[in-house]
Parts: structure tokens; C-alpha cells; sequence
């Protein structure tokens, strides 16, 4: 068994499964035209079958062994601290925001204080120039 | 933010902010005008060139930010939703009055401060350069005769465009094949190319390829003759009392003080009266009207209560 | 009679200040394509206003200036950090970061420079000498033809998936999942939207493909990051092409931007669906069909070409109807209306000088950005040895105030993380990316454009494949499915007969 095509094959299984729900929910179409939920359906169908093809080779092959281990850890700590970084969005102070989260990433990553401070600086400094005062964009 | 600007502005904001109080000068800092529309547009060329416009006569930029999404009602609740100091304000277009009707946004023109109008864009009916119909009138005969054997196209369900040929449908007995598209110039492509029979779209969007020949105006649905399209006959001339415009106006959250409104509507009038704006309108077909707020609000009125009756009476969604 | 056209055209041109907004755009252009969360539809727009205070010809030139140096620099990020700069240099990143991973950077750097331009001056020919008939093939474009051309487009999930086929197609059948959320394109009732307002117009594509490549990769980049430092093998290698791989390139470029143009041409398809049709084009009439995206240098030759042909393609459409081919040249005509130009016919009739120099513009701007990219080739690759975490956060918050800037809305932005992940999670299982943007591009395209055909045909079917474009598109994307079916038979017969071939 491959673990990895049973799994993927699995989740669009169940996603393809809910469009084809979904959409025959949707507005049939009128004489004899295809309506608003004709699409949902098709794609539904497709994404099912090709899920459970590959979800049944998965189940028939022999595993081929390659676990690509990677550092799960580093990767849920950035990601946590972005979508921090954008649950604040629109409460003021922008540049700071950025500048901060920029820091505490970089720090993460293993980059020293000073380096990774003049860093995040200029990267705010160049996103204030090009977006705020170029591009007339008001982050905040 | 805006660390940039001198010291002096920064500190004359920090000052009002702190006094919370709508006396003082107004304005006494850059002003923001939301756009419903993506840049490069009608309304986003007349949102840009009114705002530069109207800078001198206010003393302080006006900085045009682009907000579009669902016909306009992401940009109107974001406005509405400001304070109503008078520094954010919107342009306001035909969609403010329908966009409720149709169910995208819980607003009107009758939830926010109008400012004024300036412009009137009157829809025309437009048909290949080579089609057999020359009028408007044996146009009408042939979708009458045949059962939906005339393929109109439209600029979308629930835009401005499609609901004028909903209203030619009803006012004059017509029966066509509706074909939506994503916007008057794909629509007005599928014209060109011979894709569909007939299409309906602003005055100033036709203009360039019935000049250029490549399409046939029919009819203007507008009581007088269009400026841009003075040989086209009106469906008013022919008999046929049909059509509402486009336009463009500017509004703010409701309850801007009076004064505030006043200075805008001043600020865009003297705009208004310059030969920039006045070449702007020939060339993109739009006709130059100024309202003051009041006249402006008893015809935005006007306007959503004609789309809150009209729209669900003409305009099935889910069905073509 | 034309030679004087001709010559006032050049002569318009040729002034010291054109000149100078000319380069000056493509210099802008060039930044706004390199940086992922700027493309050369948001250059164009924010910088059109700027040009109502110059002369018509200053003007137009600083804005093709920027068309024509976006698009090239759009593959430079694409090639060095695997994160295309704009939509129509996806499938440049499929082989230029292939390249740029074994140690060819400045080579792929090179080709994007020279086939960049040498799909820009096939397309600008075109435009000057094919013009009216390339434009009377885009207005037979009616709803079934687009049907065709986006069923081709979808065909192709399957080629550009390389050996994982199912996972592209399920990807790719996610991407056109995701382009039902919002109002019907045709009936205008609400899909998947859930009440809310931001969703009706659908999911912003800029900045999902952002996020798909751009922060994808970046989390996967910081999941292997401890593997890949060890591996660390910075090397630029030789930017311009030998003369014998110039040689054997120059039929996927110029095929390449023989797609590019007539793709560009038709009005709502550009560069992004091009250059995907040109690079699986350039791979089926390969002989090393497995190089392919593992950093073949025809792929990425042909791709690169029709990318940038597209512009050629949508400026002719646009002159010659009046009509925009892309988003950009859509900015265009609002530029040109505004200093009383009237693309359409009319214009050719009445001023041809004005084609022509408008001809020469683009000529200019693209040596101008073959220059800058060839010259800029090994500076530019300079940022392979910044250490990756700036590299990283430079990424994310280019790509996250671009991808607010593009419609002020922070819903964009939200899309765009959410694709991140996607990315990541997609990376991590070995799903293609490819198939999920090629599906979320062309999804809308075929559904609308089947539905407004049977609205045309009554609801007949058949109809549709009657006429002979569509029956073209429909038989090629038939044929693309079928092939790997095919040639896998094949090669599974072969294999019981011999010994199996080293992949």
C-alpha cells in the first residue's frame, strides 16, 4: 500500500463527494441547458473518480519506501506566526507589525539579533517607499 | 501610514483627531476616494480625473483608492463603514441603487451622504456593421417574429446593461435569447465577431467601434440625441419611452456634517465647469450633469426605488 | 506611399525623450515583473494617470515600456527562486528552476533573455505584416470555440504533470473546483460564496498563484532547509547559449512564439494559457520528452517565446479591432482614448504612421529588455548566495503587500496564505501545482463559454464540434489525453519483451 496516493486519493474522495452534493443543491438548468449546478456536478464526478483510481493503485502497489522527513515543526511555527501577523491586519501601524514579524521569523530561523534587525528594517523601509508612497497603498 | 508627509500636517491631524471635533478647517488632510472599480476604467478614469481636479479648489490631494468587487458593494460598505469625517469618500455609480436589489449588499443611496453627480452615460443598442437590420423598429419586428431567434448579448446578469434590454423586452413586446458575459466589451466582442445579433451597452463604450465601423448604433434609450451619436435616433423619438442610464456621482458615510458636504460638492463643481472635464465626457460619451446634493439624493432615490421594484419583476437570478 | 508612413513613424520615435520614457519604462517594467506580488497589469494602471501630462508618444512609450520589460523579468524570479513574477512565467519556473538547481542559472537566465525577445520581435512581425488576418482569426472566436481552446488548455493537466499523472489530474480538478466560488457566470446566482460579500466575484488568481509558488515554496524550502544547506552549490555557469543550443532551440522559440501570438491575440486568453500550450507543444515534438521540466532548455525556450509573443498578439487584436487581447492592452486603450487615439481600423486606415511607430516602440522597448536581461543576467543571480531566510522573508512580504495592493482587500490576502499551505501540503505530497493553476485559469473559460454555445445551439450538443476550429481543439485535446495512455501500453508491452529502459 502506498500510503501517500491513499491519502491524497482519500481527501478528494471526500471533496469530490460534497461537490457532487453540493451542487445538486444548486439551480437545475431550464430547457433542457445546463444550470448553475451542472458544473459543480461534473467537476465533482471527475475529481471523485480520479481520487478513487488513485486511491485503489494505492491500495494495490507495494509501498516504495520514501519518507521525506523535513522539519514539520519549523514549518507550523512560520505559519502560526503569519497568520498572526494577518489577524492583525487593519489594526494600525503596519510597518512596526511587519518589521516585528519579520524579526521574530528571521530569529527563529537561527539569524542573529543585529543582522536580522537592520534586515527587517530596510525590507519595511523599501515595502514604504514602493507601496505606501509609490503605489499609493494604505497599509495599516 | 504616512510617516513621510512634514511635521506640520502630522501634527494638525494628531491635533483634530484629538479634539474629535468637526470645527476647525476643513479639509486639513488628504482625502480618500474609493473607487468601486479596477484602475483603467470609466469609472475609474472619472474618479482620477475629478479627483485631481477638484484638488486645488480643496487645498489637499484627493488619493483615489481602488476597492472593486461584487458590482460595487465592496467599496460602498467600506465607505459606509468609515467615519463620516468627510476624508474617505466614494464615487458613487448606477450599481449604489441596485446592488440591494439584487442581494450583494445591504445598501442604498439612502444609507450614506450624497455629494453630487456629474455625469450621465445613456446605454444604445448596437447590432453588426453588415447586420441586415437598419432600425430600430425592424430590429424590434424580427425578435418579435421569431421565437427567440434573436440572440441579444449582455454585459452580465444584474448590470446596468442587461437590465436596459430587460426593459426593451418589456416595453416593447420583444422576445430575445439572452447571452450573459463577463462585461460590455466581451459582450461587444461577440457583436463584432458575429457571435450574437445585438448588444446594449453604454453610449461611450459603443462610440469607437460605430465610428470605426465595425458595429451599427440603433437606437439611444435616452429622451434627447446623444452628442457622440447625434445621427443615432432616441427610443423616446420612435415612440418608445425606455432605458435608464448609467452615471456617476460621489457620496461619503452617512451623516458627514453639512458643511463638509457643501465644500466637496463646491470643490467637484468647479471641476466640473473645466475644459479637462468637458473633453473627458466627449470622449468617453458621457453626458456632463451636475446635480447638487439635494437634487442628487431625490434622484438616487428615485433611482432605487425604480431597481427595488424593477429588478425582482425583470431579473431572475439562477435563470438565463 | 507606405516607405513615408513608415519613416515618420521611425522619425516619431527616434526623439532623445521618447527614448528616454521608453527606457525608463521598460527599467519600471522590469521591477514591477521581478517582483512577485507585482505584475505588468498593476504597472501599467498605476502608471497611466502619470502620463496624461506628457506627449502622446512619451507616453505610450514609457507604458509599453513597461509591458514589454514585465514580462521578460517575470521569468527571472521564476528561474532563480522557483516563484513566477507574474502569471504568464509559470511554466518559465518549470525548467528555468530545474536549471538553476543544477547549477545553470546564468544559461537559463540567458535563454529567458534572448528567446524573450525573440517571441517579442516574432510577434511585432506579425503584428506589422499579418495584422488584419491574424485579427479576423480572433473575432471567429465565438463561445465554442473558447470552449475548445480552454478543454485543450485542461487536456494538457495530464503532460504537464511529468510521471505523477493521477495527482495532477486530481490537482487540476481542484483548480477548477475552486474557480466555482462565486456568483455563476452565467445566471449570476451564488456558488460557495457562504454570504459573503468578498467572494462573489470569486477567488482572486494573483494571489493564489502567489501563494501557491511563491509562499508554498518558501515553507517548503524552510521544512528541507537544514537538507538543502548542506546541498548548497551556488553556481552561475555561462549566461548566452552555446551556438550549437542557440541552434537547436531556435525551432521551440520560434513555434513557441507562433502560439504565443495567436493565443495573445484572442481577446481573454494571454501569455498565462500560451506559454503552457507552447511548452507542451515544444515537449511532444521532443525527442528528450523527459527532460521536460526537469530543465530542458527547449522547454524552456518555447515557453519563455510565447510568453512574450502574447503581447505582439494582444496589441495587434487591440489596434486592429479596438479591442483588448489582455488585461493590459484593455489599460491601453484607456490610455490611448485619453490622448484622442482610437484604436480600431480606423487607425490603420487613417494613420498608419502611428502603427508604425508604435511598431518601432516595441521593437526598441524589447532590445532594450533583452539588454538589460542579458547584462543584468549575472548581477541578478547574485541573489542565489543571500542567505535563504532573507530570501524568505523578502518573499512573504512582497508577496503579501502585493497581494493586498492588487484590490485593497485583506480577503486577497487571506486566499493567498491559505494557497501557501496548499502549496506546502501539495509540495510535500508530490502533487504537480501546475494542473491546479491551469484549471483554476481555464476553468471559468469552459464553463461559461460551453454554456453560452448551448444557450447559441439550442442545447445541441453536437453542434458545437460541427465547426472546424473546435473540432481542431477538441481532436488535440483528445489526443493529449490519450497519449500517455497509449505510450504507456507501449512501453509496458516493450518492457515484458526487454529489459526496461533506465528512466
Amino acid at each position: 500500500m502506498v500510503r501517500e496516493d491513499v491519502a491524497t486519493g482519500g481527501a478528494f474522495l471526500v471533496l469530490g463527494a460534497g461537490l457532487l452534493a453540493s451542487g445538486t443543491m444548486l439551480p437545475a438548468g431550464v430547457g433542457g441547458l445546463p444550470g448553475a449546478g451542472f458544473f459543480p456536478q461534473a467537476v465533482g464526478v471527475l475529481m471523485a473518480a480520479l481520487a478513487a483510481s488513485l486511491a485503489i493503485r494505492g491500495i494495490r502497489h507495494s509501498a516504495t519506501s520514501d519518507t521525506n522527513g523535513g522539519d514539520l515543526r519549523a514549518v507550523a511555527v512560520i505559519a502560526a506566526l503569519l497568520f498572526a501577523y494577518l489577524a492583525l491586519w487593519g489594526t494600525g501601524f503596519f510597518l512596526v507589525r511587519t518589521a516585528v514579524f519579520i524579526l521574530l521569523a528571521l530569529r527563529f530561523l537561527g539569524r542573529r539579533w543585529l543582522p536580522s534587525l537592520a534586515f527587517s528594517a530596510a525590507l519595511v523601509a523599501f515595502v514604504h517607499i514602493a507601496f505606501d508612497a509609490g503605489l499609493n497603498v494604505s497599509l495599516q | 501610514m504616512r510617516a513621510g508627509r512634514s511635521v506640520g500636517v502630522l501634527s494638525a491631524g494628531i491635533l483634530l483627531a484629538a479634539c474629535s471635533a468637526p470645527q476647525g478647517p476643513y479639509p486639513a488632510r488628504e482625502i480618500k476616494l474609493i473607487v468601486q472599480a479596477a484602475p483603467g476604467g470609466t469609472s475609474d478614469t472619472v474618479s482620477r480625473v475629478m479627483a485631481s481636479l477638484a484638488e486645488s479648489r480643496l487645498g489637499v490631494p484627493i488619493v483615489c483608492e481602488n476597492r472593486p468587487g461584487a458590482s460595487g458593494a465592496l467599496a460602498f460598505s467600506f465607505v459606509a463603514r468609515r467615519s463620516p469625517d468627510g476624508y474617505t469618500i466614494g464615487h458613487a455609480p448606477v450599481e449604489i441603487a441596485i446592488v440591494r436589489s439584487l442581494g450583494y449588499a445591504d445598501i442604498g443611496p439612502s444609507d450614506v451622504s450624497l455629494i453630487c453627480l456629474v455625469s450621465k452615460t445613456a446605454p444604445a443598442l448596437v447590432v453588426q456593421a453588415d447586420a441586415p437590420w437598419l432600425t430600430f423598429e425592424e430590429f424590434i419586428t424580427e425578435a418579435k417574429g421569431g421565437s427567440g431567434g434573436v440572440v441579444m448579448a449582455n454585459s452580465g446578469i444584474g448590470s446596468i446593461w442587461h437590465f436596459n434590454i430587460l426593459l426593451m423586452e418589456q416595453g416593447t413586446g420583444a422576445r430575445f435569447t439572452h447571452l450573459p458575459y463577463g462585461g460590455s466589451t466581451p459582450a461587444l466582442v461577440s457583436v463584432i465577431g458575429g457571435h450574437s445579433d445585438g448588444a446594449v451597452a453604454g453610449v461611450g463604450e459603443v462610440v469607437s467601434h460605430v465610428q470605426s465601423g465595425t458595429l451599427r448604433a440603433l437606437a439611444v434609450f435616452d429622451a434627447e440625441r446623444s452628442s457622440v451619436l447625434p445621427d443615432v435616433p432616441t427610443t423616446h423619438e420612435l415612440g418608445y419611452p425606455i432605458g435608464t442610464p448609467a452615471w456617476s456621482g460621489f457620496f461619503g458615510p452617512a451623516g458627514i456634517d453639512e458643511e463638509r458636504v457643501a465644500q466637496l460638492a463646491d470643490a467637484f463643481e468647479v471641476a466640473f465647469g473645466s475644459p479637462e472635464w468637458a473633453k473627458l465626457c466627449r470622449e468617453r460619451g458621457m453626458q456632463p450633469l451636475f446635480l447638487g446634493r439635494e437634487d442628487f439624493e431625490s434622484f438616487a432615490l428615485q433611482q432605487q426605488q425604480f431597481f427595488e421594484e424593477q429588478v425582482p419583476k425583470l431579473v431572475r437570478l439562477g435563470a438565463p | 506611399m507606405v516607405t513615408a508612413e513608415l519613416l515618420a513613424g521611425l522619425a516619431a520615435v527616434l526623439d532623445w525623450q521618447v527614448l528616454a520614457f521608453l527606457g525608463a519604462g521598460v527599467c519600471l517594467g522590469a521591477v514591477f515583473g521581478a517582483l512577485p506580488g507585482l505584475t505588468a497589469t498593476m504597472g501599467v494602471a498605476v502608471l497611466t494617470p502619470l502620463t496624461f501630462w506628457v506627449s502622446p508618444e512619451q507616453g505610450l512609450a514609457m507604458l509599453l515600456g513597461i509591458y514589454c520589460g514585465a514580462i521578460p523579468a517575470g521569468g527571472i524570479p521564476a528561474i532563480l527562486i522557483n516563484v513566477p513574477g507574474t502569471p504568464a512565467s509559470i511554466a518559465t519556473s518549470w525548467d528555468g528552476y530545474a536549471l538553476t538547481r543544477k547549477g545553470k542559472a546564468g544559461l537559463a537566465l540567458g535563454i529567458n533573455a534572448l528567446a524573450s525577445a525573440a517571441g517579442q520581435l516574432t510577434s511585432i512581425a506579425f503584428l506589422a505584416f499579418l495584422a488584419f488576418p491574424i485579427a479576423s482569426f480572433a473575432l471567429r472566436f465565438g463561445p465554442a470555440e473558447y470552449f475548445g481552446l480552454a478543454l485543450l488548455g485542461i487536456s494538457l493537466m495530464a503532460g504537464v504533470s511529468g510521471d505523477r499523472v493521477l495527482q495532477g489530474m486530481l490537482a487540476g480538478s481542484l483548480g477548477l473546483a475552486l474557480a466555482l466560488v462565486g456568483l455563476d457566470p452565467m445566471t449570476a446566482y451564488p456558488r460557495y460564496t457562504f454570504g459573503l460579500s468578498e467572494f462573489l466575484d470569486g477567488i482572486s488568481f494573483v494571489p493564489v498563484m502567489i501563494g501557491l509558488f511563491g509562499l508554498g515554496e518558501v515553507l517548503s524550502q524552510v521544512s528541507e532547509r537544514r537538507a538543502r544547506a548542506k546541498a548548497a552549490r551556488i553556481e552561475i555557469g555561462r549566461v548566452v547559449p552555446k551556438a550549437a543550443d542557440a541552434k537547436s532551440l531556435l525551432g521551440s522559440t520560434l513555434s513557441g512564439a507562433g502560439v504565443g501570438t495567436m493565443v495573445g491575440a484572442i481577446p481573454a486568453a494571454g501569455g498565462d494559457i500560451g506559454s503552457v500550450i507552447a511548452w507542451e507543444q515544444a515537449r511532444r515534438t521532443s525527442k528528450d520528452k523527459g527532460q521536460f521540466g526537469k530543465g530542458s532548455l527547449r522547454g524552456l525556450a518555447a515557453s519563455c517565446s510565447a510568453c512574450n509573443a502574447a503581447i505582439g498578439g494582444a496589441m495587434t487584436t487591440m489596434l486592429t479591432l479596438g479591442i483588448p487581447g489582455d488585461a493590459v492592452s484593455a489599460i491601453l486603450i484607456g490610455a490611448l482614448l485619453i490622448h484622442g487615439i482610437q484604436p480600431g481600423p480606423l487607425l490603420f486606415a487613417n494613420n498608419q504612421a502611428f502603427v508604425f511607430s508604435i511598431v518601432f516602440l516595441l521593437v526598441f522597448a524589447c532590445l532594450m529588455i533583452m539588454a538589460v536581461g542579458l547584462l543584468g543576467a549575472r548581477p541578478l543571480a547574485k541573489v542565489l548566495s543571500v542567505p535563504p531566510p532573507l530570501l524568505w522573508a523578502g518573499i512573504i512580504v512582497f508577496g503579501t503587500v502585493g497581494s493586498y495592493a492588487l484590490n485593497n482587500a485583506v480577503a486577497d490576502v487571506w486566499a493567498m496564505y491559505a494557497a501557501g499551505l496548499v502549496g506546502f501540503v501539495f509540495r510535500r505530497a508530490r502533487i504537480p501545482l501546475g494542473p491546479l493553476v491551469l484549471g483554476l485559469i481555464l476553468g471559468p473559460m469552459m464553463e461559461s463559454n460551453l454554456r453560452r454555445a448551448l444557450i447559441l445551439s439550442g442545447g445541441d450538443w453536437l453542434a458545437l464540434v460541427a465547426r472546424p476550429i473546435v473540432a481542431v481543439f477538441l481532436a488535440a485535446a483528445v489526443l493529449s489525453i490519450a497519449w500517455p495512455w497509449i505510450r504507456s501500453r507501449r512501453s509496458a508491452s516493450r518492457s515484458n519483451l526487454g529489459p526496461p529502459s533506465s528512466a
